[in-house]
């Protein structure tokens, strides 16, 4: 019997090891593209402060990515552990993207970051700026490969189900590859750790500023740090606007949770600006609502309706009665795999399978489950809504705060005055880790707004954990909350240290 | 000066670093942590199959 504890702290455990995991990437992600445009503009210019910039800022990546590299390694070590019966039931398709990204993108990514630090004296500039180049496609590949494989879990594309083997199984690696979800999460991810890089130097070099030192090194890098921080912020907000359309053509019932949205509206649907979601009363109090806004951006059109949550569970529970007679051919199937009127079945129903394997939650005899069982199984299929509700809500305000921000110091560079107002230097200051929460709150968004599902609709989650104790996942996760503290604590003082330190006390004076 | 002891320093980090992953791994997550999942025990999981209906 499947222990709920031990799911629960399954989930706890591996939602836990990619918040910390997700400290670190943003930065690098960031800084490696920033460390490319301001060695391009040494290589054109040739003057040294932009070759001291890189340098300084290359220390700084240098220090995160020392202590992020394999801090993902732990989610892996969980799938065999705690996530076996997912890696049985997906690992022919999730696997794939993990290794790939093992493989080429991280070997390319470690392979240049070492040619970046011990390459200066022993390369031409164009060629040293060529490895920099390299470096930042690496650190982007690295994450391209492990959104398509967190794409496919949102929307699984290119797989089948094989009742003899029990496993989904790859059909196509085209559609895998480009699955829009994969591709939408991948640009919008890597946009919002160019934010978080732009943040970084844009906050230390207000330090430097706010301090009286290194004027002219911090000046330049606020100027990339703006620039550069703007347009992403930019990107952030548009291809947030894209992923909401993606969301709305494959995950309707995460996008439904997310704007509290009962019952359907008359098109076009509005979006709830702010609001008290009431759960009981199933209605959100004191709302702020946009016309029209959530109905173009979930349809890009005016007249098409957004599911509502009570909409979504009603046709789930045909879903769910779809699902027992999938399950139910799979039965005759193992018995007989040249059963034709089971094999029809299973073809008519095969997309219902996962919200019939719902029902384990309630009964071992799924093909007689009754109606109550049924609903409560399409009721299982909504995520808790005020979690998710008030995330994306301070996600996205984050994300306007940012334009605004970008935009303010992008002004005060084009007018020279980046230097002549504490008040907005100590804003850029106290920004810092802004960029931070609003990734984890848009990465826990995303998982959390995927549940009850580790596969959207194809397996749930409550399936997916092995049969192990609490009492052992609880062990591993002090283990887990115990490495990943101290590797903060460590990175934390490490980073403070050289940017007290600064680009003289480094020694990367150029 | 700076970035020989950044360099000590990182190489520390990343020798610990790497020790206690070792660790975790050996303590809660080598092949003796593992359950062997394959079809049968995957049908027996998913689809109810007491080990007489395996095939």
């Amino acid at each position: 019997m499947i222990d709920p504890q031990a799911v629960d702290l399954s989930r706890l455990q591996f939602g836990l090891t990619a918040l910390y995991h997700f400290l670190f990437v943003p930065l690098t992600l960031g800084l490696s593209v920033l460390l490319a445009i301001m060695e391009s503009v040494y290589v054109m210019t040739g003057r040294a402060i932009w070759r001291a910039m890189t340098l300084y800022w290359g220390l700084l990546f240098g220090i995160n990515f020392a202590m992020g590299v394999a801090t993902g390694i732990t989610m892996e070590f969980q799938f065999g552990t705690n996530w076996a019966y997912y890696a049985h039931y997906v690992g022919d398709i999730f696997g794939a993207p993990l290794a790939i990204e093992g493989l080429m993108a991280f070997f390319l990514e470690a392979t240049f970051v070492g040619l970046f630090f011990f390459g200066w004296d022993r390369m031409s500039r164009v060629g040293h700026l060529t490895v920099t180049c390299l470096l930042a496609l690496g650190t982007n590949l690295s994450a391209l490969w492990i959104l398509i494989a967190n794409g496919w879990m949102q929307h699984p594309v290119g797989a089948s189900f094989n009742p003899q083997s029990m496993r989904m199984e790859l059909t196509s690696f085209y559609d895998v590859f480009f699955n829009p979800v994969a591709q939408d999460k991948f640009v919008h991810t890597v946009s919002a750790g160019y934010v978080t890089g732009s943040m970084f130097v844009l906050s230390v070099s207000a330090w430097f500023l706010l301090q009286g030192r290194n004027r002219e090194f911090a000046k330049r890098s606020m100027t990339v740090a703006a620039s550069f921080g703007l347009a992403s912020a930019l990107s952030v907000v548009v291809l947030g606007d894209e992923s909401g359309y993606t969301v709305s053509q494959n995950q309707k019932m995460k996008l439904a949770v997310i704007e509290a949205m009962w019952e359907t509206q008359t098109p076009p649907a509005s979006f709830t600006v702010f609001g008290f979601p009431d759960t009981q009363a199933r209605v959100t109090h004191l709302a702020l609502r946009v016309p029209w806004a959530t109905g173009l951006i979930a349809t890009r059109s005016l007249d098409q309706a957004v599911p509502g949550v009570d909409n979504l569970v009603a046709d789930n529970e045909k879903r769910v009665a779809g699902g027992i007679v999938a399950y139910g051919a799979i039965d005759k199937l193992r018995a007989n795999p040249k059963d034709a009127a089971a094999q029809a079945q299973l073809a008519a129903h095969a997309g219902d399978l996962g919200y019939g394997l719902l029902l384990k939650r309630y009964t071992d005899k799924v093909v007689d489950a009754t109606p109550a069982q049924i609903h409560q199984a399409a009721l299982d299929t909504v995520p808790d809504v005020l979690p998710l509700f008030w995330s994306f809500r301070f996600m996205v305000g984050l994300g306007f705060y940012f334009i605004a921000l970008f935009a303010l110091f992008f002004w005060l560079s084009a007018k020279r005055r980046l230097d002549s107002h504490p008040a907005y230097l100590r804003l850029a200051l106290w920004s810092l880790p802004l960029p931070w929460v609003a990734a984890e709150l848009g990465w826990f968004v995303a998982e959390y707004g995927r549940q009850p599902w580790t596969i959207d609709g194809v397996l749930p989650t409550y399936l997916s954990v092995s049969s192990i104790s609490a009492g052992s996942v609880i062990t591993s996760l002090a283990g887990f909350v115990l490495f990943y503290s101290t590797l903060a604590v460590v990175e934390i003082y490490l980073m403070v240290k050289y940017i007290r330190l600064g680009p003289e006390g480094s020694g990367v004076n150029g | 000066m700076a970035a020989r002891r950044l360099r000590r320093e990182i190489i520390a980090a990343l020798a610990a670093k790497t020790l206690a992953l070792v660790f975790l791994y050996a303590l809660f997550f080598s092949p003796s942590h593992q359950p062997r999942i394959d079809g049968q025990s995957a049908a027996a999981h998913l689809a109810g199959e007491t080990p007489g209906d395996i095939r």
